[in-house]
């Protein structure tokens, strides 16, 4: 055999190459089909999968509809069948042949008759004209000569008129009786197509399911998020290529992707998938189609589909202002924690600029408590109350001496000086007081409070009183409930308008709260004045910065000691510092959820010997990690379209301003507000438990629920009252409504957030009630005990009901001031649905059909007269 | 499409000839079952004539020493509702250790007596400012009948879970007026007007219910043979619940006692 060089180029064989390749192109064009269909596009199976579902889903509905239309309707649609048969029959009928062709004919002497009348008509005319003419020029002759013919076609004309008329009678009549039988058969098909509009609707849909084309799906969504060159980027999601039926109900139980979206009915409603598509809320990569690279599971995709309990996190995006994010539990918990709990005390985030130090100041604390206590507080502030909600500071014993003769230094120099306390006292009238008069609103103050008292939170958003004997000091703490603005200007804890011996009731009780077994001195022989170590505490203390939780003089202008946690949801694992954590096995893997659950656990998880970490520990539980590092997630920096983001509006605005006051004043404490919050309640069901009430009589005796407050009462009222809360309007009450002394503004805000909840947008209008005679005798009549007996209940001023104050209602003279008229209109036409179980009895319109008499028996009339009559009963009072 | 059609028709008519051949046979007992209630039937409870019924009869008691009287202070009205003493009764035991007002149903029956052997109506009446009965029964659907015989004014405020809750005011005037509830549950009812007023509304769904007299005795009757789950319920005491086997023609016994710290 030659060797393949020797034999001329044209005569080489090629046949088993072109073999070979020809066979590789077949592989290779197989292998890509099969690639394409069964690896890059999971969503045609899963499209089709779902269609065939659907169909059988659809047959199954419209078997289970036959069977039921037979049943219920088989009977008249069969009769229905066979009237149409019948009618049909009838159509093809002799006697309807021949009413055709009686058409026929009619239509041919009509247009017969047309035709004649029309020739005949014509020649009149032609005469006519003829005629008219000679009568101008004056030819008498010629006039009379024509004026026979004129007259004779004349008659003609009318008597073809009159042929014409007939023959179009003639016609219609024949039509109307082939319209019968047609009629009939047309009545008798839509009355069937009626019948059978849900199973051909369903059939409908058969058919448009088997037309479905597999495609991708697609939504675009302009401007959606500022990319790197300050422009705004496109996005597109093609998530419905494989979640089909998303945003089809019916589908909740089924394994995704074919389930339906949770909770579809409300947030697809609110946020429209061809609006707001899927990516928005839940991250991935939008554009891909298969499933690792769609859920952005895949190697450097920096927003993985969020999972878990990190999917709250997606609403934050668009709504980062707001506080309270509906059916979002979880992201407005968290938002609640990072508020209650300062936050931005240490790192910058935005909304939060011009939040308020939470702590108390620092400048006079030896007045209200002991160098060793602050020595202990700062080493270890969970073992003397273990839901503070300060973080643990968790100082070593060098730092925390340093620290405790800083402070103790500065305060030294206080301008705040204390009273002492009277001697004297009686505990239990302090316990009496503090169970009854709303402390427990806010504080936790023995072992029972602490199990029944749940809020939404874990932590107290007041101090603990268990121990509080062994921190602060009787003189110290009388001056303080006395008036709480006096030591510490921006606290929130409110007077409670105490009386000196009331004050010093309350103070030998709480000063017996003592911690069973306090530590020892560990400060003993320390000098705390020690220069030096006077300025290595402040020293500590700026770098810990203290300072941005309390005022320290000294520290005013101090900046924030932490990073800003604006952009920290995007940052990657490679840049967060995870010390010996890893190794050591204290965290699980090298991810941002594992890293930051890690730091909210333990503060100081990342510290090595060369790493100093100085975040107080917060050592929150799983479930507050959770939710927190959830809130964080949600801050990575990227810039939402304006379009995308959630406009709260005037009333928003104001809605949510609100919400913050209450949240720092914890307003929730005692009242329910918004249909959360009366955290209080339990405890004095208790304390009733105790004199052998009822829970009832505790719940009547529990701080009023404010739902509808902003409709209930006028804006003036609510001002005078919360600025000097001294009106009592529920006399029966010994809970207190605390003296905050709100400035104006947070006053006004707080008036607004009210009146916007109730969706109110005038929030001052004229009340001016016209009482008519009529209205005046009748309102009379109701309002006696023979009728409504309203006075069984109601005080008038200083004419009191019968029986004890708790079974009493408010004051009338109060209403005119206090009361919106249309609210009184709406209370007294049904109480219930203002406050569900309220005590108030709903009287209409029941009273009102048995009194036919009273202003002809009509509710809205007498509901009305005792509206306006209550509105000017200051006129009538003392004749009550 | 067409043939489809055809299906349609031909299954339809079948179906008809099914139930016409069918029907004849069931209406007559469907007409007894009718006429035994005048009550509407409640779901979950079939009615059926019952020949040879048992019964059961029982004692409930309280271990615990005799608790005193204890008079409820009059506020108010005291004219209209003063005329006679009131005294607490969340518990009322004889001197023999009888507990008055528990309720007693067997809990798992779903078939039995007609529902008018609960009573054609059921009344309620607020006499002398108390709830009179203090427990009354009345079943699921039917009427109940609320009277104000004091003349004074007085409210009806249920405290129920499953029900709307109500409150609804009666003036003196307004003698009469009717409700009903729809779902099976014991509802506490009180007046606001009168604080010390208060009693208890029990909505049943079938009518073996009932409630045991001054002494502590109870009887249901007309039960079919079979074993029950009896449960008791006391509104201070709680619930109780003890086992029962009927006997055709025959009689058991199911007493109860409730202890102190039941």
């Amino acid at each position: 055999m030659p060797k393949r060089s020797d034999i001329p180029l044209e005569e080489r064989e090629y046949g088993h190459i072109y073999l070979i390749l020809a066979g590789l192109l077949a592989l290779t064009t197989f292998w890509a089909i099969w690639d394409m269909i069964h690896e890059r596009a999971p969503w045609q199976r899963y499209q089709m999968t779902f269609n065939a579902m659907e169909k059988q889903n659809v047959k199954a509905e419209l078997g289970s509809l036959l069977e039921e239309f037979n049943a219920s309707e088989g009977e008249t649609y069969q009769s229905l069948q066979d009237q149409l048969a019948e009618a049909k029959v009838k159509l093809e009928g002799e006697a309807y042949k021949k009413l055709e062709a009686e058409l026929a004919k009619a239509e041919i002497r009509l247009e017969d008759a047309m035709q004649t009348y029309r020739f005949s008509k014509s020649e009149y005319d032609a005469i006519w004209y003829l005629y008219k003419h000679a009568e101008h020029e004056g030819h008498v002759n010629e006039m009379q000569k024509l004026r026979s013919k004129v007259d004779a076609l004349n008659a003609e004309v009318v008597e073809l008129k009159k042929g014409w008329d007939d023959a179009e009678t003639a016609r219609a009549e024949v039509e109307t009786r082939i319209a019968e039988i047609r009629g009939t058969v047309d009545n008798l098909e839509t009355e069937i197509a009626a019948m059978r509009e849900p199973i051909t609707e369903l059939e409908g849909k058969i058919e448009r399911i088997a037309d479905r084309k597999i495609k991708i799906e697609q939504f675009v969504f302009g401007n959606f998020v500022r990319g790197n060159f300050e422009s705004y980027i496109d996005r597109v999601d093609r998530c419905t290529s494989c979640h089909v039926n998303a945003d089809k109900s019916g589908y909740e139980d089924y394994a995704p992707p074919f389930q339906t979206h949770s909770n579809r009915d409300v947030l697809l409603k609110i946020h429209p998938v061809n609006q707001f598509g899927c990516t928005p809320c839940h991250d991935g990569q939008g554009e891909a189609l298969r499933i690792p690279h769609a859920h952005g599971t895949v190697p450097h995709w920096e927003h993985p589909l969020l999972a878990g309990n990190m999917i709250d996190s997606g609403c934050n995006k668009c709504h980062s202002k707001e506080m309270k994010i509906e059916h979002a539990p979880n992201i407005t918990r968290a938002k609640r924690m990072f508020f209650d709990l300062g936050c931005y005390a240490c790192h910058d985030v935005a909304g939060y600029e011009n939040a308020r130090k939470i702590g108390p100041p620092l400048n006079a604390i030896t007045q209200k408590t002991t160098p060793d206590f602050v020595y202990h507080w700062v080493v270890d502030n969970k073992s003397f109350r273990p839901h503070t909600r300060m973080p643990n500071p968790q100082f070593t014993h060098d730092e925390a001496t340093a620290v405790t003769a800083y402070l103790s230094n500065i305060a030294k120099d206080t301008e705040y000086t204390l009273p002492k306390a009277p001697r004297g006292g009686s505990a239990a009238r302090g316990e009496e007081l503090v169970e009854s008069i709303g402390c427990k609103g806010c504080h936790i103050v023995t072992q029972k409070d602490r199990e029944i008292r749940v809020t939404d939170v874990s932590y107290d958003i007041a101090p603990d009183l268990s121990k509080i004997g062994s921190k602060v000091n009787r003189d110290w703490l009388y001056a303080w409930i006395r008036n709480p603005k006096q030591y510490h200007p921006g606290t929130t804890m409110p007077r409670l308008r105490l009386t000196n011996a009331e004050a010093l009731d309350i103070v030998s009780y709480l000063m017996r709260q003592k911690e069973s077994d306090p530590p020892a001195s560990m400060i003993d022989g320390v000098d705390l004045t020690s220069p030096e170590l006077v300025a290595e505490g402040k020293s500590i203390v700026r770098n810990f910065g203290c300072h941005g939780c309390h005022d320290i003089k000294g520290m005013e202008g101090e900046g924030k000691v932490s990073v800003s946690l604006n952009e920290f949801g995007g940052k990657t694992h490679d840049e967060l510092f995870f010390g010996d954590a890893l190794a050591k096995g204290e965290v699980a893997a090298e991810t941002w959820d594992d890293w930051t659950m890690g730091k909210m656990h333990n503060s100081r998880l990342y510290a090595t010997e060369a790493v100093v970490q100085r975040m107080p520990n917060f050592a929150f539980g799983d479930e507050d990690a959770r939710t927190l590092t959830m809130l964080l997630k949600s801050w990575d920096g990227r810039v939402i379209g304006q379009k995308y983001l959630h406009n709260p509006g005037r009333l928003g605005e104001a809605i949510e301003k609100g919400r913050r006051l209450v949240r720092k004043y914890n307003c929730v404490g005692c009242h329910i507000i918004e249909g959360e919050g009366g955290y209080i309640r339990p405890t004095i069901v208790e304390a009733f438990k105790k004199s052998g009430k009822g829970k009832d009589a505790a719940l009547s005796a529990s701080p009023p629920d404010l739902i509808g407050e902003g409709r209930k009462v006028q804006p003036h009222w609510l001002f005078t009252f919360l600025k000097n809360p001294v009106t009592q309007i529920r006399p029966w009450l010994s809970v207190r409504m605390p003296t905050f002394e709100f400035p104006d503004g947070e006053v006004n805000v707080l008036i607004e957030y009210f009146q916007a909840l109730e969706g109110m947008n005038v929030p001052f209008s004229e009340i001016n009630i016209e009482l008519t005679s009529e209205q005046k005798s009748a309102a009379e009549t109701l309002f006696s005990a023979e009728y409504l007996s309203c006075f069984s209940c109601h005080q008038v001023g200083s004419k009191k009901p019968e029986g004890p104050p708790e079974g009493w209602a408010p004051d009338f003279l109060l209403a005119p001031e206090r009361l919106n008229p249309d609210w009184v209109f709406d209370w007294i036409m049904d109480p219930q649905a203002l406050q569900p179980g309220t005590k108030m009895p709903g009287f209409y319109p029941d009273v009102a059909e048995s009194l036919p008499n009273i202003l002809g028996g009509d509710a809205d009339r007498h509901v009305a007269a005792l509206r306006d009559y209550l509105m000017n009963i200051r006129k009538f009072a003392n004749r009550l | 499409m067409r043939k489809m059609f055809v299906l349609v028709i031909a299954m339809s008519m079948a179906a008809l000839l099914l139930t016409a051949c069918g029907g004849d046979g069931d209406t007559t007992t469907d007409k007894a079952a009718k006429k035994a209630t005048t009550v509407a039937a409640l779901p979950g409870y079939k009615v059926m004539a019952i020949t040879d019924g048992g019964a059961i009869k029982g004692r409930v008691t309280f271990s615990g020493a005799v608790p005193a009287k204890k008079k409820v202070e009059v506020t108010k009205d005291i004219n209209v509702c003063g005329k006679e003493p009131h005294y607490d009764a969340s518990m009322l035991v004889s001197d023999d250790k009888g507990l008055a007002n528990v309720v007693v149903k067997i809990s798992n029956i779903s078939e039995g007596k007609g529902m008018d052997a609960m009573g054609e109506s059921v009344e309620l009446n607020q006499l002398g400012c108390a709830f009179k009965p203090h427990i009354s029964i009345v079943s699921a659907g039917a009427e109940l009948t609320i009277l104000n015989s004091d003349g004074i004014l007085h409210n009806i405020h249920t405290y129920s879970e499953k029900n709307t809750a109500i409150n609804v005011a009666q003036p003196g005037f307004k003698k009469k007026m009717r409700r009903s509830f729809s779902e099976p549950e014991i509802i506490r009812i009180a007046c606001d007007v009168h604080n010390w007023m208060g009693g208890y509304i029990v909505v049943t769904d079938h009518p073996y219910y009932t409630i045991t007299d001054a002494s502590g005795n109870f009887e249901l009757s007309d039960v079919p043979a079979g074993t029950y789950t009896l449960e008791y319920w006391q509104e201070t005491l709680g619930k109780m619940t003890i086992e029962a086997t009927v006997e055709a023609g025959g009689t058991a016994e199911a007493n109860v006692e409730y202890a102190t710290d039941s």
